[in-house]
């Protein structure tokens, strides 16, 4: 007990003398120095000065293996056991099917929000630009689907393919229109023209979106259990202390399928060959009889269709308002971005995930019950800040030299 | 620093890097977000020139009108809902008084402004409404919105009706604070205190259910801090266990500390959703249901439910839920509040909700007060507010407790100004799809619909 207080305490500290001083030593043996920062940060938390004197001595053999992921492991078991330490009566030390419960709902939440984010990452892979007006497209498929379910009575499955061609086409027309300078290469400075133009385009958006609706509302569509599905008339499945809320399992598979045809267009299809070529060397892509203005195009039609697509999905599942639903759906969907590694598929559904959880975690498990609510959003912003700090590039990104 | 993907389905191979500004525009959004830039655009004012006077009288245009000024949340984060139909309401009652000829033989026009439940602009509206100097000041939804708008009017000595912010202390004062007085002498409110408000459930809790462990969700806003005061006082010295559970509103999902409450709280026997966010109460409340936290326990609501419409498409599980009305049941509507409440149901497509009959009343009392002191002297009006006795939408309304009759020691302080027995009952819909006629009412016990029958437990 002492013995993992005394490290608690200390942990830090060596963590942070590890983190500078092993690149230096790295550096100073002109050997690469990328892991040194992660395995040093990671082994004076683990194990303090004992860890950092072995890789001292071990310079310069860091395998990522055994030197990263394996103490990684290890700081995760030894909070985890401070935790239940410190705090030997709460709920989620004592109550094991609790603690599952609660991670399931982290996880089906998580591919939510993997959903929201999906978009995101598709116009970042192909295009290199962040798209600031993502959380607006959201709610915008989000009150399209809301609109056309208070005049007509259908499944709010069947909106979802009449949201996505209207966000596709009306993606389409911003990439032609509002962006194209950057296209034609007009743009002095892309990156910074993208961040604008797109800002703005979500302040027009949200105003608008007021406009249309008359004033800031509760936007709430009928939910998927209000009908029965597959003959089941049921909102909750339960399995055991592991209860199933059908509405958002029913998101989260929408976000699933979404990732899935994602995948498959950018790997199986000619479509996403293109993109990716078009992404690599856009001068290559075009020596081949690639059309890199079609691409860019069509590839930031269907980001803001994954967001339409992503909001449509959501409405009827969780609670949303509008204006306040872009920036929710955004600057979630940044931070999941950035957390997975920019550009990265598989990332972006892994830090959805991440999320989730750890939302869920600090609501169920923070010591004082009374205030784990108003700690569950602000943790999801303090590992993005964690990361940030450790591994810039994110779960699955590379950091170049 | 550059860096590239390496990983699956990563579709470049060139160096990706974190893109330049990215970490400016995401501080960009979140400093907006913060500062409510997701706001909806300001919702205009109908406060058009009325120029400011030198004098305590308030300044009459040149057609001879009395501006009366209405203050309520058009704009997010303020509750749009309420401040647009405490808007209306207020230029119902404007109507219906200048159809009879107005105020001392003037017409009388309101002066709305959308206070958007922030507290900068909040005070920066009220003192707008003091430097345009209009003859007494209506409305607000919002408690932290209108405290902040207090200090302006108390320092002009402006008359202000609060209809719809049920913090105490915007008529108690707070002695800690030096911006609100003690009993300030010009702030009058008509809505129900939170402790009020608390030791109705509390009375409800103790005598009615019977309750032993209390779980109540607030949300960390100055209603839900005042609301969690007044349910520890009221509920202090019984024998019922009290959890409070604060959140932060504006989420998409409240699932996991439902499920928390459930785990840690097996022997619960009533929750409250106590928001003041209508769509965050409702969707707390729906997660709960999911949850099981409400399988045995009973649930109780906020009066928004009244909105019976919109309470099932939100919370379609919500059947065993209680809620609060405040106000009157239709069936003790006078003949005021059924013109009110026929009007609202052609213009808005529902029935008049509490919030409309307070903005319609307390427009009412203003005109009142005018009329009485025969000026629009403010501390004319106050005096004559003093010495309200008038029947309104809701019922007859005095302030007990004023210069003449201050609070006498020993009783709550947010007595002062306050009109002492607003009409509150706590019904049920019992099953799914009510209407808000149909509800059962099952406190207090003198207006039961079946007598003796505090609760109606519905199976989940």
């Amino acid at each position: 007990m002492e013995f993992l207080l005394w490290m608690a305490l200390a942990g830090p500290a060596w963590s942070t003398v590890g983190a500078i001083l092993l690149p230096r030593r790295y550096r100073t043996r002109r050997a690469d120095p990328r892991l040194a920062g992660v395995a040093g940060g990671i082994w004076g938390a683990v194990l303090g000065p004992v860890g950092l004197v072995l890789l001292y001595r071990s310079t310069p053999r860091l395998l990522r293996g055994l030197h990263v992921v394996i103490p990684g492991i290890l700081l995760l078991a030894e909070l985890l056991a401070l935790f239940a330490l410190m705090n030997p009566s709460s709920t989620c030390v004592t109550n094991g099917p609790y603690l599952a419960n609660q991670v399931q709902n982290g996880l089906t939440v998580g591919l939510v929000y993997a959903t929201m984010a999906a978009g995101l990452t598709l116009i970042y892979s192909v295009q290199r630009i962040i798209s600031f007006s993502h959380g607006q497209f959201v709610m915008f498929g989000g009150v399209t689907a809301f609109l056309i379910l208070q005049q007509v009575d259908l499944n709010p499955i069947a909106v979802i393919p009449i949201v996505a061609i209207g966000t596709l086409l009306l993606g389409m027309l911003v990439a032609a229109t509002l962006l194209r300078p950057i296209q034609s290469g007009r743009a002095e400075r892309p990156d910074e023209f993208a961040i604008l133009m797109t800002f703005g385009l979500g302040v027009f958006m949200t105003y608008a979106l007021v406009g249309v609706l008359g004033s800031p509302v509760g936007v709430r569509a009928p939910r998927y259990t209000d009908r029965p599905i597959f003959g089941l008339d049921a909102s909750v499945i339960e399995i055991g202390a592991i209860r199933l809320r059908m509405d958002v399992l029913i998101a989260g598979g929408v976000g699933l399928l979404v990732f899935l045809g994602l995948v498959w267009l950018l790997y199986r299809t000619w479509l996403g060959r293109s993109f990716r070529a078009v992404s690599m060397d856009r001068q290559a892509a075009a020596a081949v009889g690639i059309d890199s203005g079609r691409a860019f195009v069509l590839a930031f039609g269907l980001g803001c269709m994954l967001a339409g697509i992503a909001g449509a999905a959501l409405v009827p599942a969780f609670n949303f308002q509008v204006p306040d639903m872009a920036a929710q759906t955004a600057i979630r969907s940044y931070v999941i971005v950035v957390l997975g590694g920019l550009g990265s598929v598989p990332g972006a559904l892994v830090g959805a995930l991440f999320l989730g959880v750890t939302e869920a975690l600090t609501a169920a498990c923070y010591p004082d019950p009374t205030k784990g609510a108003t700690y569950q959003v602000a943790s999801g912003l303090l590992v993005f800040l964690a990361v940030l700090l450790l591994r810039p590039q994110g779960f699955f990104g590379r950091r170049e030299g | 620093m550059r860096t590239s993907p390496d990983v699956g389905f990563r579709v470049s191979g060139e160096s990706t890097g974190l893109p330049r500004g990215l970490a400016i525009g995401v501080m960009t959004v979140l400093l907006v977000a913060a500062c409510g830039g997701g706001a909806s655009p300001t919702a205009s004012t109908t406060s058009a020139a009325v120029t400011p006077a030198a004098t305590s009288i308030a300044t009459a245009t040149p057609a001879g009108e009395i501006v009366i000024g209405g203050v309520g949340p058009l704009s997010q984060p303020g509750d749009v809902a309420i401040g647009t139909e405490m808007k209306w309401a207020m230029e119902q009652a404007i109507a219906d008084l200048n159809a009879k000829g107005g105020v001392l033989g003037r017409q009388l026009r309101l002066a709305f402004n959308d206070t958007q439940n922030q507290p900068d602009v909040c005070a920066a509206i009220a003192q707008k409404l003091v430097d345009e100097n209009v003859a007494a000041v209506v409305g607000e939804a919002h408690s932290g919105c209108g405290l902040a708008q207090i200090p302006a009017y108390s320092k002009a000595g402006m008359p202000v009706v609060f209809s719809e912010t049920y913090n105490d202390k915007i008529t108690a004062g707070d002695p800690a604070d030096p911006n609100l007085p003690a009993n300030p002498p010009t702030i009058f409110r008509i809505a129900p205190t939170s402790t009020y408000y608390s030791s109705f459930i509390a009375d409800w809790l103790i005598n009615g259910l019977k309750a032993k462990n209390l779980i109540q969700f607030v949300d960390n806003s100055d209603y839900g801090l005042g609301e969690k005061a007044a349910m520890q006082a009221a509920l202090g010295g019984t024998s019922i266990q009290l959890v409070q559970i604060a959140i932060d509103t504006g989420q998409p999902d409240y699932s996991a500390i439902v499920a928390r409450a459930k785990a840690e709280n097996p022997d619960a026997d009533a929750v409250f959703f106590d928001s003041a966010s209508i769509a965050d109460g409702w969707a707390l409340q729906q997660n709960a249901i999911d949850a099981g936290l409400v399988d045995t326990a009973a649930c109780i609501g906020g009066p928004a439910a009244t909105d019976f419409a919109g309470y099932w498409r939100a919370v379609p599980g919500g059947a065993g839920c209680a809620f609060q009305q405040v106000g009157l049941t239709s069936s003790q509507f006078n003949e005021l509040a059924k013109s009110l409440d026929e009007r609202t149901n052609l213009a808005l497509g529902h029935g008049a909700r509490n919030y409309a009959f307070e903005a319609y009343d307390s427009v009412l009392l203003v005109a009142d007060a005018i009329a009485r002191a025969g000026s629009t002297d403010h501390q004319g009006i106050v005096t004559a507010l003093e010495a309200t006795s008038m029947v309104g939408a809701q019922g007859q309304y005095t302030f007990t407790y004023n210069s003449t009759n201050p609070v006498p020691a020993g009783k709550p302080a947010w007595l002062w100004h306050q009109w002492p027995e607003p009409p509150i009952q706590l019904l049920e819909y019992t099953k799914k799809g009510q209407t808000l006629a149909e509800a059962t009412t099952i406190w207090p016990a003198s207006r039961q619909t079946v007598s003796g029958q505090a609760w109606v437990q519905v199976p989940r």
